[in-house]
Parts: C-alpha cells; structure tokens; sequence
C-alpha cells in the first residue's frame, strides 16, 4: 500500500471514529457544551525545523504553514475530556540556493487524540498527540537543465505537544447561541522521518533526454513547533 | 535575563524561525568557473566555498560527485601534464590575526584519490607555481605578481616534494636564492637528469630577469650556481634570459659530452653556451660552468639542442637581419646557416626516432606566432652537410607548407609525430610530421581545442555554443557531436571500469550561457556536466547534468 493511501486512510478513520463516540459522550462533563462540543480550527503553526536539508529551501528555520483541524469530544468526566480530532497542516516555503530558485512544499495530515483538563468554564488545558503523515514536494530550478529538480515523498510524522484553549465567547452555558469561539496555543515537538533529497529533473514522459539526479541529501522536517489557532465549536 | 523573559524570546525565536542557515547556500558560484582534468576525474574549482568539486565517470555516462576541500584565497591552479596531479595555491586569511586563521597552503588532488586532497602548509603566501614534469616537485615563488604584499622577496622558492607528506621545516622547504646581480626569477626549468660523472643528476634552471641560476633538485644542501649573460667589467648591457634550451649530456661519455645550458637574451645574437664540465676530483659530482659563445648572426627567437646526421647541434632561430636557421657545434662553435624564405620565430622539435627524417636527426617544425607569416616549414635535420660546407641547402632539407592564414598556435599532442595548428583564419591543420601531411579542417568561427591525454584525438568547440565535435587525429577525421547546451569547456577523462569519458561543461562563466539555451525559469543558472562516451559520443546516450555545484554542500 502506498503510503499517501495510509495518509487519507488516517484521516478517515479519525472521522469515522470521531461520529461513531460522539452519540455516546459528554453525559457525565462538569462544564456541559463548553467541555463536550465539536470543533473546527483554523490556525497558524510554526515548526522550527533544524535539519541542515532544510536550508536549500529556506533562508531560515522557520516553517509556517496554514492548520485547519476538526475534533469532537468523545469522552468527558468531571474536569477532563478526550477529543480525537484530525489536523491538516499545509505550507511552503520558496529560496535560492547559490542563486538558483528553490521551493519547498509541505502536506501533514494527522489524527490528533487530544486530552483536556478544564480549569474553568472558559479555560482548559490539554495534551496532543498526533500521529500522522508529512507529504512534503522540493524543487530546484536551473535554467540549464532541462527541467526543474524535483523530489516528491511521504515520511511518517508524530507530534506531542500541550498547550491552553480560551473561551471568547459566549460565556454562559445557558447562551442562546450555541455556537463559541475560542483562541488556543499549543506548542511542543515535531517529528518527522527522513527523507531523501535525490532528485530527479522533472521531463515529461516520453522525453527522450537522459539525465542525471541532483542529491542534496536528506531531510527531516523535525523541530519544536508552536501553533496558534482560532477554534468555533457547536 | 529572567526566566519569563527567556520563555519570550523563545517563543519568538519559534515564531519567526530564528536560526540562520548554513553561509555555503548564501554564497554565489564564484565566476569563472576553473574545470581541471586529472586522468580519471575532473575538478571543478569552487573557490568561494574553497573546495574542488570532483567528477568521476562510471558505466552508462554515470557521474559520481564528491568535493574535497582547499585552502583560501585561491591564486593559481594547475595540473600535471600527465593527469597524475592537481595544483592549486592558495594564500590563506589575508591579515591573520589569530592561530587559528588559515595561512597560505598548496592542495594537491591526486589522480590515485582523487577524492582526497593533500594539504601542505606555506611558510608564505606567494603567488606562482612551477611544476616539475617528472611529477616530484611543485616550486611556489613569487613571480611578477606581488599577491597583495606591499612587500616581496622574489628569490623566495619554497620547494614542495608531492610525492612524500607534509613534515614541518622539511616538506615543504623554503630556500631563498642568492640574488648576485640584483635579479628575481621569471621563468623555472626542470631539466631531465643529467649525466655527471658520478651519477645523473637534475637540475632546476631558474631565469631570472638579469642571469641564470641553477638549483640541484636532489640535493638541497648544494649551493646554488650562478650563470651570468653577460660581463660586468665590459659589457654594460641590461641582458636578460629570452630562453633556454637544455642538453643532457651523453651518459656514455660523461667526461668528454658533459651537459650543456645554452642560454638566448633579449637583445644579444650570441648564444651563451654554459658546458657543465666535471670535476676534476673522481671522487666529487660536482661541476664546473664553463662560458662560450655562439655568434648566430642576429638576435635568436627560439633555441633547441637538436640531433642532426652529423651528430647534435645547437638550433637557433634567428628572424633578422636575415631570417636563418643556424646549427651550432657546441664543440668547437662551428655553424651552418640555413637561409630561410620567411622570418620564423619558433621551433617545435619532432626527434629522430619518430619524425620520419633522413639519415636519423631530428625534423623541426618552424613557424611564426606573429608577423603574419601563413606558412610553416619542415626542417629535415637528417640532411645536414659536414662542416667543409658553409650553408645548409635548403631546397633539400626545409619543406615549406603554405597555409591559408598566419599560424596562431602549434599544440603538440602525445604523438610526437602530430601537431595541431590553428590559423588566424579559422582554419585548423592537423600536421602528421611523419608522413609530411597537412590536412586542412575548416571552421566557421574561432574553436577551443582540447585533446585527449593519449594524444589520439581532439575536441573542438566554441565557447559559449553548442557546437562540438571530435576530431580522430590519426585521419583527421571530424565527426560533430549533437550537444543542446552552450559548451563553456571539455574533458576526456577515463572511466570507471575502463573505456573514456567526455565532460562537456555548461554555465562556467557569468554570462555564457545564452538566453535561447536556457529554460523559462528565473535566478542563476547552475553549473551543468554532459556525459558521452568518449569513443562514440552520442547525443542520444550521453546524459545531461546540472546544479553540480550544490552537489556535497551537506555538512
């Protein structure tokens, strides 16, 4: 099985999993809908990564990508809740290598399994792991050769991390919306798998040319990461 | 700084990525960039980076890249003539303030491991190199180059023995020659081993711009010997070395056929014969100079010592008053004249053995670098009369070749017998001495060569075109090769696992690799590499390279 397939099965599953518990959950929650609640995310997250096999691609460590993510409380009990979730982070990052154009593209699906303390009802605080799996595309440009460098590959990825979740609003159980937002942070480490960068010049099929790979090396986009995100829950 | 202020800039230092990184992405391809050829690899010199990156050719125009590193401040690179080694000086940290900052040093990357350098540290940061053919020394010296020192020692010659490792005060040697007359080197000569009496001996022969010093390169404790060019006490000329030519002496007669130095200059048209004569002590290898000299009527362009029919002479080219070539017995000063028809100005020597000339002496090719003479001349030196002769008769002995513009270059090749001419005219000449045969190829415009080590073919390109093709010398037969980059340079190198390699070098430059050759893309171009089989290059197996110079830049 290819390992894009296990990627979206991942992700699938999660979902599954998350509708299947979520009919069955939230009667025992200290702090009803703001405790027991689906919820959607839309975030920013920063992954300071310090793989030397970044640095072709970016002028720095830093790694920003666009989080959007989805999670449903499945089980609670007094002050504490566990919320699976899954999280697709997507960013990119473009340089130059001794001049040459370089660009650097990141997928990472991921089923968050996400514990929570509440504090109060507007706070809580939580614990994440993420298993998942980081699509990541390079490419180099060389107006010498005959087409872009270009290496493509999945590597499996894990993060752990805590962090706190805010209440914004509305704060009141008995509000007439059922609708909240709330503003979380969450930072912690980030693994990911090394992959190499053998790469190959990107010829359309049937092009006749033989060519020859370009190998930077490898790369591991692993590091600390801090990730910042808006959540709406129902 | 407090622990919450320290969480913060943590924090911020997540946030915007803090972490810089490595400087060799930063760092452009310094242009030009210089491609090297040992026998078996090929060099590309990366010297922002200070490091050579090494190509190797495998099976199916495969290319395997490694860099091995070199020293700062790159001044001058070189290469063995026979692939064995690469040179390259450099001169370290300009102001070095510290232990630690890099001082001047000489890498060499051998043909044996091509994928490790040898590093020997400098005493001092010169600028030339000299190389010794026979492949055991490299001579670093100051030349005319001052290398940014408002101050210089020219007579410094630090000695580098290439074939044994660095040791601290030994290898390399610094030896600074006694400068008698106010001299500074300009030109230095391995000689081949010359016969002494005692044992063979090899000499460097150090022109500097006021006389002639000879350096033993075996023994560094022997003093150096200076040869004068001219006599103070009367002869008030500024005469400086033009050239030299070296005779070995007959190892079969040491004491009766010594070694000889002849010495032309600037301005005078005498020859300045310096016979090494033995001691007169058996026991001792030492030797005593012994001046003559050789009136060749004019001011000779070129000398060589040459073997004729009558046994070996001195040659000297002389262009003017009359344009003459002159066999000097170094006997007794005894010379024969050969009228010439045109003013040639130098000598390519063609020895007996394979040049095809009458009665075993030499051929030499005469011809001209400048004055527009469209001409070259075979000189048979197997056809030279006794001495109760007083000129060569020419219509017997020199054959001229008319060609269709003025000779620009001779390149000789590993085949003695050939030689590749090129004409101001843009026609190239393959000359096979041994069957006198001149064979005309054409070109459209102005052609690099490069030739092979074996010396059995060439390869012509233009710089900055896509334009190439192999030229078997033997035929000369040219076959274009189809190549769709710009060629800024070639190599033939050999392969791994037998047979030869062709490297064609793409983007060298700043500016060679014209627009219609590059693809749609933005920023520099990198540096490519086309692969063929050398044998039979062919567009449709070769295979194209590029961005070779990030290749290794992984820590």
């Amino acid at each position: 099985m290819k390992t894009s397939s296990i990627g979206w099965l991942l992700g699938s599953s999660a979902l599954l999993g998350v509708g299947l518990y979520a009919t069955a959950a939230g009667a025992e929650s200290r702090f009803g809908s703001r405790e027991h609640f689906w919820q959607g995310e839309l975030g920013v997250r920063t992954t300071f990564v310090t793989d030397p096999g970044f640095d072709p691609f970016a002028n720095d460590d830093a790694l920003t990508q666009l989080s959007l993510g989805v999670a449903r409380t499945v089980w609670d009990e007094d002050r504490v809740s566990f919320a699976p979730g899954v999280i697709w982070d997507y960013g990119w990052r473009n340089s130059t290598a001794r001049g040459q154009s370089t660009s650097f593209t990141s997928h990472r699906i991921a089923l968050a399994l996400e514990g929570r303390y509440h504090l109060f009802p507007f706070v809580y605080g939580l614990v994440r792991l993420t298993p998942g799996a980081v699509r990541q595309s390079m490419e180099v440009d060389d107006p010498l050769s005959p087409a872009p460098f270009v290496a493509q590959n999945w590597a499996f990825a894990f993060d752990a991390s805590a962090g706190a979740a805010f209440l914004l609003g509305p704060q009141l159980e008995d509000s007439v919306s059922p609708v909240r937002w709330w503003l979380a942070a969450e930072g912690g480490y980030s693994y990911a798998g090394s992959t190499s960068l053998l790469m190959h010049p990107d010829l359309a099929d049937g092009d006749p040319r033989r060519t020859g790979d370009l190998n930077l090396g490898t790369l591991a986009v692993s590091g600390g990461f801090l990730r910042v995100y808006g959540s709406v829950t129902y | 700084m407090s622990m919450r202020r320290s969480f913060a800039v943590a924090l911020w230092c997540l946030a915007v990525g803090c972490g810089g990184r490595g400087a060799q992405w930063d760092t452009p391809v310094a242009a030009p960039v210089t491609p090297l050829g040992l026998r078996n690899a090929a060099a590309l010199i990366d010297t922002n980076l200070k490091r050579a990156v090494v190509l190797r050719a495998g099976a199916d125009q495969g290319l395997s890249i490694d860099a091995v590193p070199l020293g700062k401040n790159i001044v001058s690179t070189a290469t063995s003539p026979d692939g064995s080694r690469i040179f390259v000086l450099s001169q370290g940290e300009t102001t070095r303030l510290s232990a630690a900052d890099e001082g001047p040093s000489l890498t060499v990357i051998e043909a044996a491991h091509p994928t490790v350098s040898k590093r020997y540290d400098l005493p001092d940061a010169l600028t030339s190199l000299a190389i010794d053919p026979a492949g055991r020394f490299a001579i670093v010296y100051a030349g005319d180059n001052p290398g940014g020192s408002f101050i210089k020692n020219p007579n410094e010659l630090i000695f580098v023995d290439v074939t044994a490792d660095p040791k601290p005060k030994e290898n390399p040697f610094l030896r600074t020659l006694p400068s008698n007359v106010g001299g500074s080197p300009k030109r230095l000569t391995f000689t081949d081993p010359l016969h002494f009496a005692r044992s063979d001996r090899r000499l460097l022969v150090v022109e500097t711009d006021r006389d002639v010093m000879l350096v033993d390169l075996d023994d560094r404790n022997r003093p150096e010997i200076s040869l004068p060019v001219t006599d103070p006490r009367t002869d008030a000329r500024p005469l400086a070395p033009a050239g030299i030519a070296v005779e070995a002496g007959d190892p079969a007669a040491v004491m009766d056929r010594p070694p000889v130095i002849a010495v032309r200059t600037t301005t005078d048209d005498n020859v300045l014969l310096y016979t090494l004569r033995p001691s007169t002590d058996p026991a001792s290898d030492d030797f005593a100079p012994t001046p003559n000299l050789a009136f060749v009527g004019g001011v000779p362009s070129d000398i060589a010592f040459v073997s004729t029919n009558q046994g070996g002479r001195l040659a000297a080219l002389v262009p003017s008053p009359t344009a003459t070539g002159v066999l000097v017995k170094v006997d007794d000063n005894q010379t024969l004249t050969a009228k010439l028809t045109v003013p040639y100005q130098q000598m390519s020597l063609v020895t007996g053995s394979v040049s095809g000339a009458s009665g075993g002496g030499d051929q030499v090719l005469l011809w001209s670098g400048s004055g527009g003479v469209a001409s070259i001349a075979i000189w048979d030196l197997g056809k030279v009369p006794d001495a109760a002769y007083n000129d060569i008769d020419t219509l017997k002995s020199v054959e001229t070749l008319n060609l269709s513009g003025p000779v620009e270059s001779v390149v000789g090749v590993a085949d003695p017998t050939l030689k590749v001419l090129t004409t101001s005219n843009q026609s190239l000449y393959v000359l096979d001495l041994g069957r006198h045969k001149a064979s005309p190829l054409n070109t459209t415009t102005d052609v690099a060569l490069r030739f092979s080590l074996a010396g059995d073919r060439a390869w012509a390109f233009v710089p900055g075109e896509p334009e190439l093709a192999q030229i078997a010398l033997g035929g000369p037969d040219v076959a274009r090769v189809v190549i769709d980059r710009a060629v800024d340079d070639v190599l033939e190198i050999e392969r791994e696992g037998g047979g030869k390699a062709l490297l064609a070098f793409h983007g060298l430059g700043d500016s060679t690799v014209p627009i219609s050759f590059r693809s749609s893309s933005t920023g520099r171009p990198g540096v490519g590499v086309t692969v063929f089989d050398a044998s039979t290059p062919d567009a449709v197996t070769s295979r194209r390279y590029s961005s070779v110079m990030l290749e290794r830049l992984m820590p």
